[in-house]
């Protein structure tokens, strides 16, 4: 076996030959050369493993394929993929790719290297573009958090910042960390627990949370160096519906809630469950049931208040629940 | 061919010693009027082996679905038996865990005769515990007991209509176990089937959701179904106390959100605040009184309760003891 690698690249993936082929090409074209890149395969079907062959021929010996354990295992989820490639990784750092998404520069893995080892970092991310079917649809994925994020101009950088502790919570209020362009220290991903493996939705909203929590030192590159590909053909996240989503990122904050030391993160997370009670409340009244809405907007603004709970409080305040609500009573009775 | 009056639905997965008392329970029932759907969960070759052996001696009434070669989907007891609902053929379904068993031959025959008779849509029997052989407890619904038993039908000895206020007092305390659940199709149906995202306290989301959705509710007094308690579920025991409380958070959230009933609802509530304070609780026993205090004050908010009150107080001590120290 060749030297250590000084990064790895962990991608977790089921059923994409195409996209994954896409971004294995990127991960290839990196101007760092010392990397491994594990692609840790989730169950695909018989056709997919076939087109393994012809993707690997195009690569070198960096790349290593993980199939699942046993040859009729059913698929673990992301979050298991993703800690079995962590596990299996050499590098003292460690970079994440969704499988449907895309690196648009060559130079994101030797940044994030050599920016991480100069300033002595344990967690970098840079910024993210958004596409739809190939056109760019966002330019600047964490512009929302622009100041917080570049409060603190690294010297002798040109696009490197440090993302000091309160700024952290300021930051996550807008945006969640995004795994696309994600480089982390193995030691932090071991130390705060790696991905929840009970959660296959919003487990990256959970592991971005507590990352900023555990990290020394947090950089932020405000160069667009990865594509979130928003076309998605047939995700997990087709599979659960707006309101299940809602009800899963609620338990995914509630986790990181229990886990995470610093305060204002917690408040951050709490703030996340505040506001998917009043979509949740939202949708409710859609479906034409205000007691409902009006029950969740209450929770919401008793777990954190906000204008938009109460707002959505008062407009439920005096309406009457329709048909349903007074047939079900009939039929208690 | 007439379809059967009752399908019984079995979800297994590695367990052909349990799953060939169950269906022996099931080919005994003085019913003869059913289908046996019994879905296996990706078993081992050990278990499928021993199938071949199990059906030799069943009747074309039992069917096996094994899971398709290809199919890497993630499997789980709702998926298994939302897709035994799906494939079953009868007006009314009856459950059973892999593991547990009725104790009486009958089940199936009381149910369907009181259901038919009474228009009702939702039935279940008394439960008793064992463990290793022995009867733990002998009533598992014994807590609403009384609710329960307050309207007997004028024509059977044991079975009672319940409102879905003693439905509410039970759920209170008790889950409404799959063991002994007979339910007419089109009732699972409206209700929504089971939860497929979660595997963790479904059947208690489903209890609520059916309970809602019930136009009428009935309850044999007399223990049917016997739940083995020494060998727990091995999906159970793969969650930490800490996971457990969350997904039982998040199964709850899910029936709040689903149930049209204000009453359910307020239940759905209580029982998420017990959730905060039992994870406030292992909170504080980490040490993390702060996050402790964070999620007991949560929980009276969501509903005010002595407990949120005590376990605030308990999570204040340790803080001032703390300050208090050189």
């Amino acid at each position: 076996m060749s030297t250590k690698p000084a990064v790895s690249v962990v991608i977790a993936t089921r059923d994409r030959p195409a996209s994954l082929a896409r971004l294995l090409r990127c991960v290839k074209n990196q101007d760092l050369r010392t990397i491994e890149c594990i692609v840790v395969d989730d169950g695909s079907g018989d056709e997919t493993v076939a087109a393994y062959d012809a993707i690997w021929a195009g690569l070198d010996e960096r790349f290593r394929l993980l199939l699942p354990a046993a040859p009729l295992q059913q698929a673990g989820g992301p979050s298991r993929a993703r800690n079995r490639g962590i596990n299996a990784a050499r590098g003292k750092f460690i970079a994440f790719c969704d499988d449907d998404d895309l690196w648009v520069r060559g130079d994101h893995l030797s940044v994030a290297l050599r920016s991480l080892e100069r300033h002595g970092g344990d967690l970098f991310f840079a910024n993210i573009q958004t596409s739809r079917g190939g056109r760019i649809i966002g330019a600047d994925f964490y512009g929302a958090a622009r100041k917080p994020l570049t409060r603190r101009p690294l010297a002798g950088e040109a696009d490197i910042f440090e993302v000091g502790r309160a700024d952290r919570a300021r930051a996550v209020k807008q945006m969640f960390l995004h795994c696309d362009s994600l480089v982390v220290s193995r030691a932090l991903l071991l130390g705060c627990g790696l991905f929840w493996e009970k959660l296959s939705m919003a487990e990256d909203r959970d592991l971005g949370l507590r990352l900023l929590d555990r990290a020394e030192k947090v950089l932020y590159r405000s160069t667009v160096a990865a594509e979130y590909d928003r076309t998605a053909p047939v995700g997990l996240c087709k599979a659960y519906s707006e309101d299940e989503i809602r009800q899963f990122v609620f338990l995914a904050m509630m986790h990181a809630e229990t886990q995470m030391q610093d305060g204002a993160l917690r408040s951050v997370a709490r703030g996340y469950r505040a506001w998917m009670l009043v979509e949740l409340a939202q949708s409710a009244r859609e479906a034409g049931r205000p007691d409902q809405a009006r029950e969740l907007a209450l929770q919401s603004l008793l777990l954190r208040p906000t204008a938009a709970a109460l707002r959505l409080a008062f407009r439920t305040a005096f309406a009457r629940e329709p048909a349903l609500g007074l047939q079900n009573r009939a039929q208690a009775n | 061919m007439q379809p059967p009056s009752v399908s019984v639905v079995i979800a297994t997965r590695d367990r052909p010693a349990c799953l060939r008392r169950l269906l022996q329970c099931v080919r005994d029932q003085d019913l003869g009027d059913f289908e046996c759907i019994v879905l296996d969960d990706g078993s081992g070759p050990e278990a499928t082996a021993a199938y071949d052996e199990i059906f030799k001696d069943l009747d074309a009434r039992f069917q096996l679905h094994s899971k398709a070669p290809d199919d890497r989907q993630p499997g789980g007891p709702s998926r298994m038996r939302n897709k035994g609902i799906a494939l079953a053929k009868g007006t009314y379904v009856a459950f059973c865990d892999d593991d547990d068993r009725w104790v009486r031959n009958d089940h199936l025959s009381t149910a369907v005769r009181a259901m038919t008779n009474h228009g009702a849509d939702l039935y279940f029997a008394a439960m008793q515990t064992s463990a290793r052989g022995k009867v733990d407890v002998s009533d598992l619904y014994a807590p609403a007991g009384k609710a329960l038993q307050r309207d007997r039908l004028t024509d059977e000895p044991d079975v009672y209509v319940v409102s879905q206020q003693a439905m509410a007092s039970l759920l209170r305390h008790r889950t409404l176990h799959t063991d002994t659940l007979v339910a007419t199709r089109k009732l699972l149906f409206d209700a929504g089937l089971y939860w497929e995202k979660t595997s963790l306290a479904e059947d208690r989301d489903l209890s609520f959701r059916i309970v809602d959705r019930a136009a009428k509710i009935l309850f044999r007094s007399t223990v049917v179904g016997e739940l083995e308690v020494s060998h727990h579920v091995s999906l159970y025991r793969s969650y930490a106390a800490q996971e457990k409380a969350l997904f039982a958070s998040l199964a709850t959230l899910h029936s709040e959100f689903e149930v049209r009933s204000p009453r359910l609802r307020r239940l759905a509530r209580a029982i998420r605040a017990w959730d905060l304070i039992e994870l406030s609780r292992q909170l504080l026993s980490e040490g993390k009184a702060r996050h402790a205090r964070e999620f007991a004050a949560q929980s009276f908010f969501l509903r005010p309760s002595l407990g949120a009150v005590r376990m605030l107080a308990g999570t204040l001590a340790p803080l001032k003891s703390r300050s208090t120290a050189p």
